[in-house]
């Protein structure tokens, strides 16, 4: 279930002293299957296209059309959007309210009137796909680690069974396992037939997992390509305060220094597999 | 759904009433408020309605603002004004099957309604004009002298100070909680009564969540910048007694002399 952007434009408080143009102009298609990062500083507009997508915001022009329908339209069913667009905010153990993790997760499933039987396969299914143990299902969500929390919170999102998630800032506030643990999850969420779209301030997440990036800038489409063609821009990147992957950086310190390193380096993996070539090029050519 | 505060309803501005010391207003609404209940004949009622329009034009503040706080108290001025009329006994006007309207009933009715009606704008002339933290440097300066009998004045106004503080931070919270959850499917405007307090339970519990760990973060924070209570406190913003308070707190005592006066000679 594609999603487009057509011309869409929102505006905060219009006709008052804090009016707040907060997207302008945005086009753009998300395909089924796609993985997309999106990065933007600060106010850029991040968080208010993605509340767009399952229609908790409505443009103030132009339209959204989520698998054709059009979110403006009334007699579309916003609820039966938000089934299939699963939307992960940040923080989201803040959300956490049920007296045990199974009542929490539950309320996804139970708002779409499933039967008893299918919301518990889906709340299993789901803690299951979080990596938390059944066990824990009649203990209280509150009083968990922080990563555990956050993982009960997305599990409440993934027991809807969304054909597309979205995650904005899945990793903040983690400690460094804590977001080891959520982005190998997420980075998995692509094999379960899922369409993702993560919001990241991490250049080097977006760099690892997405296939397309999209950089906000002033509420506007500033970039938009594979990780390989935006971050071979370096210098526009961070003419906007966004900087570009640990290592991009140290692929260009190399190529400084007159390392052979080839221009599509993104990823540490990338830059390991280089370094390694230029190595053994090297120990090549002492041998003759 | 979004929430819309205005805190304390305080309209910024920079008439004589926004600059007046906070001390005399907050005596001022006392002692007007004794003021328009004192009054027994029209002239009495005259004064005061003119007494509290000339203040509404002094604050500078849109008539529509002070509407909106006359808002609330309507149905109450109605359900007063229907038993009122109906069950004060005397001199019949026109009657509705059993219920009697009386002269009588109808001279209560447009008193009562007067008087409530400016008492509620006299209070809202001084939250329009005084923004809380003014509001509460006056209030903790006047409690000052009770301090001896026991009366925590610092704290009072901390807890004034902070409550008023976190109602836009936690309507945001509010907000982004609903938002989440309405992206797990629950709505809250459909329904029955019962089912849609049902569906704010999800957005309460969390929101409680929200304001102890907050709590605890400020105290926290408190702690750590080394605050030990009012003792010794120095404030950034003295409030000083100028001339114009001096001139001010004269005519409101001359204005509640007047009304005192009338009510003797019999005239109001």
């Amino acid at each position: 279930m594609p999603i487009t952007f057509e011309a869409v434009s929102h505006i905060y408080q219009p006709g008052t002293p804090f009016e707040w143009k907060a997207l302008d102009d945005v086009s753009l298609t998300i395909s089924d299957g796609e993985f997309w990062g999106i990065i933007g500083p600060t106010g850029s507009g991040k968080s208010t296209l993605i509340q767009h997508m399952n229609g908790l915001l409505r443009p103030t022009s132009g339209r959204v059309l989520v698998d054709g329908l059009d979110l403006s339209d009334r007699k579309t069913d916003l609820r039966k959007v938000r089934q299939r667009v699963g939307l992960v905010f940040q923080y989201p153990e803040h959300q956490l309210f049920g007296e045990t993790i199974f009542e929490d997760v539950a309320f996804g499933p139970r708002n779409m009137q499933l039967d008893a039987a299918e919301v518990e396969r889906r709340v299993m299914t789901a803690l299951e796909r979080v990596g938390l143990p059944a066990e824990m299902k009649d203990r209280s969500p509150f009083g968990l680690s922080g990563g555990q929390a956050r993982r009960v919170a997305l599990a409440g999102v993934l027991a809807m069974e969304p054909r597309v998630l979205i995650l904005d800032e899945p990793t903040a506030g983690l400690d460094p396992q804590g977001r080891r643990e959520i982005l190998n999850l997420v980075g998995r969420f692509p094999e379960m037939g899922m369409t993702v779209v993560l919001v990241s301030h991490s250049m080097d997440d977006v760099a690892e997992y997405a296939d397309r990036v999209l950089v906000m800038h002033r509420g506007r489409v500033h970039m938009l390509g594979t990780p390989r063609e935006l971050f071979a821009r370096r210098a526009e990147l961070e003419a906007i305060g966004l900087g570009v992957p640990a290592a991009v950086v140290l692929a260009d310190k190399l190529r400084e220094r007159g390392w052979a390193i080839p221009p599509d380096v993104v990823t540490m993996d990338d830059a390991v597999a280089a370094i390694k070539a230029v190595l053994a090029g090297r120990k090549g050519a002492e041998r003759l | 759904m979004s929430f819309q505060v205005t805190i304390g309803q305080y309209y910024p501005g920079n008439s004589i009433l926004h600059r007046l010391d906070p001390r005399v207003k907050i005596t001022g609404v006392f002692l007007l408020s004794v003021a328009i209940f004192l009054p027994r004949a029209w002239p009495g009622h005259v004064a005061s309605v003119l007494f509290t329009l000339a203040m509404v034009a002094l604050g500078r503040v849109p008539l529509k603002q002070i509407l909106r706080g006359l808002r609330p108290i309507l149905i109450f001025l109605v359900i007063t004004a229907l038993f009122n009329l109906f069950l004060t006994p005397g001199e019949e006007l026109f009657r509705i099957g059993p219920l009697i309207a009386t002269r009588e009933g109808l001279r209560l009715v447009a008193v009562t309604s007067t008087r409530l009606l400016l008492l509620v704008t006299i209070a809202s002339i001084l939250t329009l004009t005084t923004s809380p933290i003014r509001l509460t440097d006056g209030l903790e300066m006047m409690l000052r002298p009770l301090r001896p009998i026991g009366v925590p004045a610092h704290e009072l106004a901390l807890m004034m100070t902070i409550a008023l503080r976190f109602i836009p931070t936690l309507a945001e919270e509010a907000d982004r909680i609903m938002r989440a959850q309405q992206a797990r499917g629950a709505s809250f405007a459909t329904g029955s009564a019962v089912s849609r307090v049902r569906s704010l339970v999800p957005v309460l519990v969390p929101l409680f969540v929200a304001a102890f760990r907050r709590a605890d973060e400020l105290a926290t924070a408190m702690e750590a910048r080394g605050y030990r209570g009012g003792e010794g406190r120095t404030r950034m913003r003295e409030l000083t007694f100028a001339p114009r308070d001096g001139v001010a707190l004269a005519v409101l005592i001359g204005f509640v002399a007047l009304i005192v006066g009338m009510r003797i000679a019999g005239v109001g």
